[in-house]
């Protein structure tokens, strides 16, 4: 398996995507509702939300698909609104489905949007073949679109987004209605897009995932930005307490005793080499002190590994928390 | 890794200097069945007739008749609806937005699907050239009539076309089926009368027209397809790509090109096409929501006067209504300056006349009140537009006996209200003399109610972007 992609962030104050106060409003319905964030360039940015929270929205209206009732949206600094041509060079876009046309192969499908985007001639052919081969589609040229697989389709439409080496890409659920195989290598293809430096903004259920290939992740509900960090910080918040695995040489009752002693901590459950406690403050400062006191107390740690939720577990639980909060207004 | 081979064919096919969408199309449209069929299915039929008719008979005349039915119908509504299609199947598909992604303008697309039926259309029209040599061989034919009507028949075959691909954008069935039927059954009328006379030996069909009414109808025409490929584009565009203003300055030339030439030379086609291109103006400028985008309407306030020129070439219904009324104006200036080739000459005085031009003013404007009262934010206000227009006109033809009998003294009053009914009114001469000056009060009433429900539904729209607006400037 390759190894996870070392984000190569550009350091210029202008991010490559800047969401700020953006609202979308369809009849009474809010879609997006003061909406801000912004993606630094070279990032790749996960985007999460509950059906309905808003993320194709927002995501058609940075594709310029889309217009918002108010706020600011731009890609590389220009206005999606105003601008609505320049940004498209910049920028390529992967719905969550495509349709097929008929009477045409994929060859044909590449070759058209190559010439749509302005390559002619030998430059035109070499694009077509880059991207053919990237998304290994050359074998299946001569296939008419119309009977590719679900896959193949989502290569193909990767591949369309890619004819014209845009610096940013915007993927709405790439992955749905993939098998394990494609689904991994969809991934696999994302990640080579994010060591070549590319902005990607991509959305999906499949949290675990993002997990590994995005470098911060923007959780949204009900249109406006709920948490926006790395996943280590999501799969942190929220959580008051810190649940640790210990490990001693000698005797484990010894650490049942010293949490006894010890402020802010509960020994949980013994293991057959020490046991769980739990740290009544999360903080790092805190976990890291209690580290730091059980080794001066003299017992023989050997290992100290906290417990963590695993993103889904976060996700459900921060949607739940503010479910009831809005029932309880 | 060594590279694939892939076929040279598909990178060389087609020069770069043909339009993508073109290309595209060209390459669907050649594999679509709907085009082999009909391809096959005329190759086929011409080539019975021709065996059938040269052994009957000698004469190309007698298979000339079945010739020309035959192609006509394949170039004239067969390949034209195909076309019907064009822009909504993308829509449906989802492909719209893609491609509308790329550099091409919606013009471009448009332009492009209209481009790739014609070829097709001409295609089919070249494979059946060596059936009229095959005519001639046998006698009894006049070349050159038939190739002149092998002209206009493609280029009859351009303009249902582009009104085709123009209805294309257009998802409401109804609305396409109210315009495509009428013209179908113009096209047919067309087919019948050329068809009956070049089997006479006529040669050209309805052509025994004077030369000022063909200065009118062909640049009508080519004005026409061009309008209604701009109509559809400005339909698919981005909101902030305007292409309206363009539009409307065409429209206010030709409008004014034709009321010139039924002042100076008299030629009643200029003042049927000035009625007719007004009634499109009006769908097209009166059905498009104001857009939310300050940067469409950037340019005009860049501009000396620019205020008066966004009033009424900045897009938009409100703006429209503007427009609109400007071309009904240049109308009524016409019909006093020049009475004698206006309506003047069917109706008893120029007060008539004025009545007239305020009927029709009045029956495409409350159409847009109605809609901005019921459904102001219907996400296609063409298909709003079109059905009240429908609705009014149903009523009014349902009311036409009524009128007609005029033994009603009562009911005049209520005539009247309703514009398209008192425009027929206005024609069958119902009305006694006295009664111009009524039909002109009560149409200024409808078209002042018009006019309130615009500036107030043009207010909260206004409201609505300085609020985004202040909105935008906190962020």
């Amino acid at each position: 398996m390759n190894p996870p992609p070392l984000p190569t962030i550009d350091p210029s104050p202008v991010p490559a995507i800047r969401v700020d106060g953006l609202c979308r409003q369809f009849g009474q319905i809010r879609a997006v509702d003061g909406l801000s964030f912004s993606i630094a360039k070279g990032q790749v940015a996960g985007f999460i939300g509950a059906n309905g929270a808003g993320k194709t929205t927002t995501m058609r209206i940075l594709a310029t698909l889309e217009y918002p009732t108010s706020g600011v949206a731009e890609i590389m600094g220009i206005n999606v609104m105003d601008y609505p041509a320049k940004v498209r060079e910049m920028l390529g876009w992967m719905p969550d489905n495509f349709g097929t046309y008929d009477n045409m192969t994929v060859i044909e499908y590449l070759d058209f949007f190559a010439r749509a985007l302005g390559y002619r001639g030998k430059e035109r052919r070499e694009r077509v073949e880059e991207v053919m081969e990237f998304t290994e589609l050359d074998k299946l040229h001569d296939r008419l679109i119309n009977k590719l697989s679900k896959g193949m389709g989502q290569r193909l439409c990767l591949g369309r987004a890619l004819i014209h080496d845009p610096q940013v890409l915007i993927l709405d659920e790439p992955a749905a209605g993939l098998d394990p195989k494609a689904r991994v290598e969809l991934r696999q293809l994302i990640r080579i897009l994010a060591q070549e430096g590319k902005t990607i903004l991509i959305s999906s259920h499949i949290l675990s995932e993002l997990g590994e290939m995005c470098d911060t992740l923007v959780f949204i509900n009900a249109g406006r930005v709920v948490h926006h960090g790395t996943a280590e910080s999501m799969k942190r918040h929220g959580m008051e307490t810190a649940v640790v695995n210990v490990a001693l040489v000698g005797d484990p009752a010894k650490l049942e005793e010293w949490a006894l002693l010890s402020p802010q901590v509960t020994f949980l459950q013994s293991t057959k080499n020490g046991g769980r406690i739990e740290i009544g403050d999360s903080s790092p400062e805190v976990v890291s002190n209690v580290l730091r006191r059980m080794v001066l107390d003299g017992l023989a740690v050997t290992e100290f590994r906290r417990e963590e939720r695993n993103l889904e577990d976060a996700f459900i639980e921060m949607v739940g928390k503010l479910d009831r909060e809005a029932g309880g207004k | 890794m060594s590279r694939m081979k892939l076929p040279e064919s598909v990178f060389t096919d087609f020069s770069d200097s043909i339009g993508p969408m073109v290309v595209k199309e060209l390459r669907q449209g050649l594999r679509a069945r709907s085009f082999t069929w009909a391809f096959l299915f005329v190759q086929l039929l011409l080539l019975i007739f021709m065996v059938g008719g040269f052994v009957e008979s000698s004469d190309s005349r007698d298979t000339a008749g079945s010739f020309w039915f035959l192609l006509q119908v394949a170039l004239l509504v067969v390949m034209p609806l195909r076309g019907l299609n064009a822009l909504n199947v993308e829509v449906k598909l989802n492909t719209m937005e893609l491609i509308s992604l790329t550099r091409m303008s919606a013009w471009r697309i448009t332009v492009g699907k209209w481009l790739a039926l014609m070829s097709q259309s001409v295609l089919l029209a070249i494979a059946v050239l060596p059936y009229i040599v095959l005519r001639y061989f046998f006698g009894g034919m006049n070349v050159v009539a038939e190739l002149v009507l092998l002209l206009v028949v493609i280029g009859l075959s351009g303009l249902v076309t582009a009104l085709m691909v123009g209805l294309s954008v257009v998802s409401n069935f109804l609305i396409r089926c109210f315009f495509t039927v009428p013209v179908l059954i113009l096209v047919f009328r067309f087919l019948g009368e050329s068809v009956y006379r070049v089997s006479r030996g006529d040669g050209v069909a309805p052509f025994n027209l004077e030369w000022e009414a063909w200065l009118c109808i062909v640049p009508a025409a080519i004005f026409l397809g061009c309008y209604l490929l701009d109509m559809a584009a400005s339909r698919i565009a981005p909101e902030a790509v305007n292409y309206v203003t363009r539009r409307r300055i065409a429209a206010l030339c030709c409008f004014g090109a034709s009321l010139v030439l039924s002042h100076f030379w008299a030629v009643p086609a200029a003042l049927l096409l000035s009625f007719s291109f007004l009634g499109l103006f009006a769908i097209d400028a009166l059905s498009e929501h104001p857009p939310t985008v300050s940067s469409v309407y950037e340019p005009f306030r860049r501009l000396p006067g620019g205020r008066i020129l966004e009033t009424f070439f900045a897009p938009g219904w409100c703006s429209g209504t503007w427009f609109i009324f400007l071309l009904s104006a240049l109308m009524a200036v016409a019909a006093l300056l020049s009475p004698q080739a206006w309506i003047s000459s069917d109706l008893d005085s120029a007060g008539m006349s004025i009545a007239m031009i305020l009927s029709v003013t009045a029956s495409l404007m409350l159409p847009l009140a109605i809609m901005l009262l019921s459904r102001p934010t219907h996400p296609e206000p063409v298909v709003s537009y079109c059905l009240t227009g429908i609705f009014l006109v149903t009523i009014a033809v349902s009311m036409m006996p009524f009128v007609e009998r005029g033994d009603l003294p009562g009911l005049i009053q209520l005539v009247v209200l309703l514009p398209p009914l008192s425009i027929f009114a206005i024609f069958r001469e119902s009305v006694g003399s006295h009664e111009p000056l009524m039909f002109s009060v009560v149409q200024v009433l409808v078209l002042l109610f018009s006019v309130a429900v615009v500036l107030w539904k043009n207010l909260r729209v206004r409201r609505a972007m300085a609020q985004a607006r202040r909105e935008d400037l906190s962020v």
